[in-house]
């Protein structure tokens, strides 16, 4: 019995001790500042995320609808205001100048991008589920405006194109997510109703 | 490539023989999103010392990324080749690499989302006055 009582001690105190080390991991966690918990978080989230991304194009190989659906969407409006857009399958053209929607060009990993940066960011569940709902379709539309401004300038220059589809990947980026996001934040999580301000918890 | 004598030391020190740069230079034009950023945030001048610090802090850790990229994505072309698999594992890093430049921008200058639309992001989580 003693020696039943000494393990549930020891036992005790290993887990008050187990319990002390969350506690001061907790309290180190909340001690950095709010925005680097959020890079730090995104970071996590966007690896994640990325990942499932991965697996889930790579065991569901059928993209095609999709490819066709972009190809489509950004060669019916750009033969809008030019005669000389043609679209078919997964290729447009401008005056001469031909692009193929491939895997990156539909959006996809902007999104897995944008929601990361939505999961991210401390506020409530239904909140997040409103920011992914709305943003996921502004991020593609976003995407569709990305591919007519590449087609435009591929059919003007060919170093234009070269140039733009090198660096707009990276300042697409930072405009289209940063804005959707920020949108969100401003309309959605610190929306003003009625003379008070909703706080995030 | 202003990177390559101190790419080439590293990479040969890690034990890579093949610097697989047409999978990865695409990826390196990030310092340039990161650079304008700074340049384009308030307090340039007056606010000469965090510009800097921020400037090179940030595009050094954008480099070591870069090589650390560099590193990962041998050493998987050497256990995958260039399969799926391979693929499967390299887009996580390479969407983390492209959105380093506002990860770092954010974590520099955390206040500056919210001052553009009057709120306190990342502050104490009020609404700035």
């Amino acid at each position: 019995m003693v020696m039943f009582q000494q393990m549930s001690t020891n036992k005790n105190h290993r887990h008050s001790r187990g319990g002390k080390n969350k506690e001061s991991r907790l309290s180190a966690w909340s001690k950095l500042s709010p925005a680097l918990r959020f890079v730090l978080t995104f970071s996590v989230s966007l690896l994640v995320l990325g990942s499932a991304y991965s697996v889930l194009t790579a065991r569901y190989d059928d993209l095609e609808w999709l490819l066709n659906l972009t190809a489509s969407i950004a060669g019916g409006i750009a033969s809008l205001f030019s005669d000389s857009v043609s679209f078919s399958g997964h290729f447009i053209s401008c005056h001469g100048f031909s692009v193929e929607i491939i895997d990156e060009c539909t959006g996809l990993l902007e999104m897995v991008i944008y929601c990361a940066a939505v999961i991210s960011f401390s506020t409530s569940f239904r909140k997040k589920l409103i920011g992914i709902a709305a943003g996921v379709p502004a991020v593609y539309l976003f995407n569709i405006l990305r591919i007519i401004l590449l087609l435009v300038a591929g059919a003007s220059s060919q170093e234009l194109f070269r140039f733009m589809h090198l660096y707009f990947w990276q300042v697409t980026l930072v405009l289209m997510i940063g804005t959707i996001w920020l949108c969100w934040l401003r309309f959605v999580v610190f929306r003003e109703e009625k003379g008070t301000v909703e706080v995030p918890a | 490539m202003l990177i390559r004598p101190v790419a080439s030391f590293f990479l040969e020190l890690v034990g890579v023989d093949d610097w697989l740069l047409y999978i990865v230079l695409e990826h390196f034009t990030n310092l340039v999103p990161f650079a304008s950023l700074v340049l384009a945030s308030p307090g340039l001048v007056s606010n000469w010392k965090k510009t800097l610090t921020a400037l090179f802090g940030g595009l050094a850790i954008i480099i070591a990324g870069h090589l650390l990229l560099s590193w990962v994505v041998f050493e998987l072309n050497e256990a995958y080749g260039l399969s799926r698999a391979f693929y499967r594992v390299v887009v996580p890093l390479l969407l983390l690499n492209d959105t380093l430049p506002l990860l770092l921008w954010v974590a520099f200058y955390p206040r500056l989302p919210g001052r553009l639309l009057g709120l306190r992001i990342f502050g104490d989580q009020k609404i700035a006055k």
